[in-house]
């Protein structure tokens, strides 16, 4: 009997240890998320030295990624390969992969929950062939890399757009020296207009203190992406300058020109019939009008 | 009103001329190029207002149609002051409606501003300008006009990038602000158009039998080129052209996207248009300018407004970009060719003394069809999901310009071989001049043209 209890202790012990292997190995997250992560997986077939493959996420989950690799004309019996975690070796990870049927194949399971589980894990066999996956959150589309203008007292939007998959919500933070500071909305100042898929920013009453960056964030269950929207506020002397030096030319050569003519007309009309002058002028030859037959001339000014 | 109507040149031909000629340039960049480059502004006033693409293309169509429709005021107030009041006035008019439209809080204000009084400023300037190189020109008329037209498309050219860097550097209201001062150096073009003081036959007075026409009475002399039938063929078919001539510039683009062109290629299109059609105003005008073509002037212009619409007819059948590069080379070509020449033919089918008039009922005429005719083309694209149907309306009203013209032409010359000393409503004299371009006349004739 006592050997059976022996045998029913040691069992338990077992269990004991074994359930706090496993939760050691799979932390639970800090939400009580009692209900297990979904599960994915991702293959991927590599035929060559090196592929990329780019992998969305949105929510914490258990990622399986399986590499396989078809491997050269003559494949050794077995190869080592080890997963890499952002270019650094995971503890652990090396082993011994066998051929099978022309192919090696890797597989491992990651448990992507946090922000910090996302970044670029890669299967490496030997020194000879390597899958990244890249593991990151919905991106948006483009940068706009040139900064919003706007006016001193103006108000202006300041927009950010995903296209796919829609964000739970967005946030708005401004960059304060290195530190980014969360916008609320406020009366006569912010105003965050939200929709599905993008969100805009409202900036009333503007000052040349509001000069900055500006980031949006896409808030996603495992990430927020964020975006830098540049916003530059100047005074209406700016666009003046250029604005009054093209008029002030414009009222220069307008000055001159007519300025000039009146000098020239004063020039003719001393010069009896200036009428005349200004025939020679224009005319090559003043012979024609006598066999037009016409007896006087007569002048029209266009 | 300018020039005698005999052989002798009466206008300079050069000198002062070529200085005319750089102003009408320069305010066909400062109207044309500038009014294509509100559509820059476009995407600006959608993000500010809060509007959709309709609402802000109102502002280019208000533009055009205005430019368009006041063109007879510009013609007027040149007949009446001087045509650089009338250009000096609208510079002035261009200016501040670009001025108000910078300091704007709404997109209605916008349509008022950048719309009406933007475009009833280049109206003043347009007509007086173009009518004024028709003074200073008769050998190399046509070469004049090609270069003087192609403004629109160099200054296209220069003024969108240039206005992008200003909205980038300055927003739309900076930018808005900077552009009218660019557009202020309409006036200092206006200053420049020297008034030319020319002969004037009294015999063609007596003939008429009317009084002298007075600068401040409203003298229906001025207008009665209406009357005349080749006017009013030309009239029917400008009013054709214009529904049509327009459609391809707007389409282009989108209909190359559907057909599977990228972006950069199909924006790449629309510069090898605009290139061309420089090339085209510039070298058809010295063409036509030659001896051998100068009777022909006519022919050359039905001509080139036939290919333009031959060359619509067959872009359905285009679906790529190796197909459409021809297209666009031959389209921009005889658009460039047949804008430089509508002011040398209305000079050639009512005489000089009635251009300025005559270019502003033309103008006029585009107006109503540069207005209706891309929504128009819009409509055709949603019923029928295709663009087939735009090209074919605006290869067939091209046809169909080119069509009516070659008729009138042709009648002209039956009836003229037929009763070749009928009297007809102005002199002898005039109409034989007039008809150098519908007729194989002498050489020594069509010189004097």
């Amino acid at each position: 009997m006592s050997a059976s209890w022996k045998q029913l202790l040691s069992q338990v012990l077992l269990l004991l240890v074994s359930c706090r292997h496993v939760n050691t190995k799979t932390p639970s997250p800090t939400a009580p998320a009692l209900a297990p992560l979904p599960t994915n997986v991702s293959s991927v077939v590599l035929k060559g030295k090196s592929h990329t493959e780019n992998i969305q996420l949105l929510n914490p989950v258990n990622l399986t990624l399986v590499c396989i690799w078809t491997g050269h004309q003559n494949t050794a019996p077995n190869i080592t390969g080890h997963w890499r975690k952002d270019g650094e070796e995971i503890q652990s990870s090396r082993r011994s992969v066998q051929v099978d049927s022309q192919q090696y194949n890797m597989t491992r399971v990651f448990s992507i929950d946090k922000e910090e589980n996302l970044g670029n894990y890669s299967c490496v066999f030997g020194d000879e062939a390597k899958i990244d996956f890249i593991l990151a959150a919905p991106q948006f589309d483009e940068d706009r890399d040139k900064p919003i203008i706007s006016y001193v007292g103006d108000s202006v939007g300041l927009t950010c757009k995903m296209a796919n998959p829609d964000p739970n919500t967005w946030t708005w933070y401004k960059e304060n020296g290195t530190a980014k500071e969360l916008i609320s909305a406020e009366p006569q100042r912010y105003e965050i207009k939200n929709t599905n898929n993008h969100t805009k920013l409202l900036v009333h009453n503007l000052t040349e203190a509001d000069s900055g960056v500006f980031f949006c964030g896409a808030v996603f269950a495992i990430h927020t992406t964020m975006r830098p929207v540049e916003l530059k506020v100047i005074t209406f002397m700016e666009p003046l300058k250029p604005f009054i030096s093209i008029l002030v030319e414009v009222v220069v050569l307008v000055a001159a020109i007519l300025l000039f003519e009146r000098c020239q007309s004063k020039k003719k009309v001393p010069a009896g019939d200036g009428t005349t002058a200004d025939q020679k002028n224009m005319l090559p030859q003043g012979d024609d009008n006598a066999s037009e037959g016409s007896s006087s001339m007569r002048q029209r000014k266009v | 009103m300018c020039a005698g109507e005999r052989g002798r040149a009466a206008a300079p031909d050069g000198g002062w001329g070529w200085v005319i000629v750089f102003c009408c340039f320069m305010v066909t960049i400062c109207t044309r190029a500038v009014t294509r480059c509100f559509s820059i502004f476009f995407v600006e006033f959608q993000d500010h207002f809060g509007a959709d693409y309709s609402a802000t293309s109102w502002i280019h169509s208000l533009v055009d149609c205005t430019t368009m429709l006041c063109a007879p005021l510009g013609s007027l107030l040149m007949n009446r002051w001087s045509c650089r009041a009338a250009v000096m006035l609208g510079g002035v008019l261009s200016s501040c409606g670009l001025l108000l439209s910078s300091f704007s809080s709404s997109l209605e204000l916008l349509y008022f501003s950048m719309g009406v009084l933007t475009g009833l400023g280049f109206a003043l300037c347009y007509t007086p300008a173009i009518a004024q190189v028709g003074c200073y020109f008769r050998q190399r008329k046509a070469l004049a006009y090609g270069v003087a037209m192609s403004g629109s498309g160099i200054g296209t050219f220069v003024l969108a990038p240039a206005v992008q860097l200003l909205i980038e550097l300055y927003s739309w209201r900076g930018a808005l602000l900077v552009l009218s001062a660019v557009v202020a150096n309409l006036c200092v073009c206006g200053a420049l158009l020297r008034p030319i003081t020319l002969q004037e036959e009294e015999e063609a007075e007596e003939d008429e039998g009317a009084e002298q026409c007075g600068e401040k009475q409203l003298c229906d002399k001025e207008y009665r080129f209406l009357l005349l039938p080749d006017f009013l063929g030309l009239a029917v078919s400008f009013l054709v052209l214009a529904s049509g001539c327009s459609l391809p510039f707007v389409y282009l683009v989108p209909y190359a996207l559907s057909a599977g062109v990228s972006h950069q290629h199909a924006a790449f299109l629309m510069s090898i248009l605009g290139v061309i059609d420089i090339v085209g105003n510039v070298t058809f005008g010295w063409l036509t300018d030659r001896r051998c073509l100068k009777p022909y002037r006519l022919a050359c212009y039905i001509f080139s407004v036939g290919m333009e619409g031959l060359c619509c007819l067959f872009t359905p059948l285009l679906r790529s970009f190796p197909l459409l590069v021809p297209f666009a080379v031959l389209y921009g070509y005889f658009d460039g060719a047949y804008v430089a020449l509508i002011p040398v033919v209305t000079s050639d089918v009512v005489g000089a003394p009635y251009l300025s008039s005559a270019l502003g009922v033309v103008y006029f005429l585009h107006a109503i069809p540069y207005l209706i005719s891309p929504p128009i083309g819009g409509w055709l694209v949603d019923i029928t999901g295709s663009y087939t149907a735009t090209f074919f309306l605006s290869g067939a009203a091209l046809l169909a310009s080119a069509v009516v013209l070659f008729t009138v032409a042709g009648i002209r010359r039956c009836r003229l071989t037929v009763g070749k000393h009928k009297p007809l409503p102005l002199s002898p004299s005039d109409q034989s001049r007039r008809f150098d371009a519908f007729n194989k006349q002498p050489a020594s004739q069509s010189v004097a043209a």
